[in-house]
């Protein structure tokens, strides 16, 4: 399982599958990778890494008010 | 699959821009990003030593990574850079922007002009100025922001107000205003729209600038800014879904976005836009009307035209920021000393 952390607002999304790159990720949230920025902590990922089991990662929409 | 090494120097990469097949490390995204504002600010003719440029920052990422960026313009240009923050009244939302650019402007050592509306609205914030006046909140604030960055930019003697607005907000206007079929809207999203009628010049340094790079910027380069949202921004709305639209698309076809951009702006010019002509009659700010819509709408709401008394507020903020880094507090005084991170 996988949590996501959907920012801004903060809203928590658990996905089921095991592991997934974080182009996969995105897909799932309905994201285009070109539309947010995925964070283990405080370091961006590139498209093809991957997410792990009981990782706990924040996704962070580009588009935004601002 | 290991993490990939920049293509210019093979340090260890932080970004890997999908229009241009590279991956980056710190420094050389810092400098790919600075080659595009560069762009913009050469063909505006504003790429030059003493030239005066209000940057208008909001605490946001976009406005954020475009104060960092022109910050190392002045170093190596001696472009004299003014940030203008405005607070807008807005709550906790407006307390978390204004912390976000208090630090940032310190970090890169820039006098803050900062411009409170509640000190002139009679203690009101732009949404309780918006309910009196019965007007959309994002309208009155835009109405309420343009004033004054335009009369920050001539309190200045400023040759252009730069924005944070990147190639996806430029894309989502001008596709929003094709729809439309709205010429005049559309001609507005240029990267440079020149002075015109006592309007101040606009300058949009990230116009080439992906909304998701400038994201990225500033995390890696641990910029100060809120992410949050304004509690009134519409939420699903057209430019929204433009942006997700053409977001798509460049996971189609990386590139898209920018060719689209350069297209558009090689096609037209804003030369012929009509700006404002008159010289409001209250407050002298530039205005379609004989009176300006600041000046209308606050005689409406507060019993009196305001413009006049925001002009003072603004220049008094002008003065103080550069009295305070200049010792002397004079409006048009020396330049701040641009500083060294
Ligand atoms: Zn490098
Ligand atoms: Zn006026």
């Amino acid at each position: 399982m996988v949590r996501v952390v959907l920012l801004p607002e903060g809203r928590v999304v658990e996905l089921g599958r095991r592991r997934m790159r974080v182009d996969e990720l995105l897909r799932e949230l309905g994201l285009s990778v070109e539309s947010a920025v995925v964070l283990r902590g405080d370091e961006p990922l590139f498209d093809w890494e991957v997410v792990g089991e009981d990782e706990e990662v924040r996704v962070m929409r580009a588009v935004s008010g601002g | 699959m290991a993490r990939p090494r920049c293509a210019i120097c093979g340090a260890p990469a932080v970004v890997y821009l999908r229009y241009a097949r590279m991956a980056l490390c710190r420094e050389h995204f810092r400098e790919h990003l600075l080659r595009r504002v560069e762009g913009v600010l050469t063909r505006a003719g504003l790429l030059r030593r003493g030239a005066r440029i209000v940057a208008a920052v909001s605490g946001g990422k976009d406005s954020s990574t475009l104060l960092d960026l022109l910050a190392e313009l002045s170093r190596s240009y001696g472009l004299q850079v003014y940030p203008l923050h405005i607070d807008l009244g807005i709550g906790e939302y407006s307390a978390h922007l204004r912390r976000a650019v208090e630090r940032l402007v310190s970090r890169l050592g820039l006098p803050l002009i900062l411009v409170e509306v509640r000190r002139v609205l009679r203690g009101d914030g732009v949404p309780e100025f918006a309910r009196r006046a019965g007007r959309p909140t994002c309208s009155v604030c835009g109405m309420v922001k343009r004033y004054v960055m335009n009369a920050a930019a001539e309190a200045l003697g400023a040759d252009a107000i730069a924005t944070g607005h990147n190639a996806d907000d430029a894309i989502a206007y001008i596709v929003k205003a094709f729809i439309g079929q709205d010429e005049e809207q559309m001609a507005k999203w240029l990267p440079y729209t020149p002075p015109s009628g006592g309007a101040v010049a606009r300058v949009r340094p990230l116009y080439e600038v992906y909304e998701r790079y400038a994201l990225l910027y500033a995390i890696v380069n641990r910029i100060p800014f809120t992410h949050e949202e304004c509690p009134y921004r519409a939420r699903n709305s057209m430019e929204d879904t433009i942006k997700e639209m053409f977001n798509r698309l460049e996971e189609q076809h990386p590139g898209l976005k920018i060719g689209f951009l350069r297209r558009f702006s090689k096609k037209r010019s804003a030369e012929g836009v009509p700006g404002p002509v008159n010289r409001c009659r209250i407050c002298g700010a530039p205005s379609q009307g004989e009176v300006c819509s600041f000046c209308r709408l606050t005689e409406r709401v507060y019993g009196e035209p305001l413009g006049p008394e925001m002009r003072r507020a603004v220049a008094e903020a002008v003065e103080k920021a550069l009295g305070v880094s200049s010792g002397s507090g004079r409006g048009r005084a020396s330049a701040p000393p641009q500083g060294s991170s």
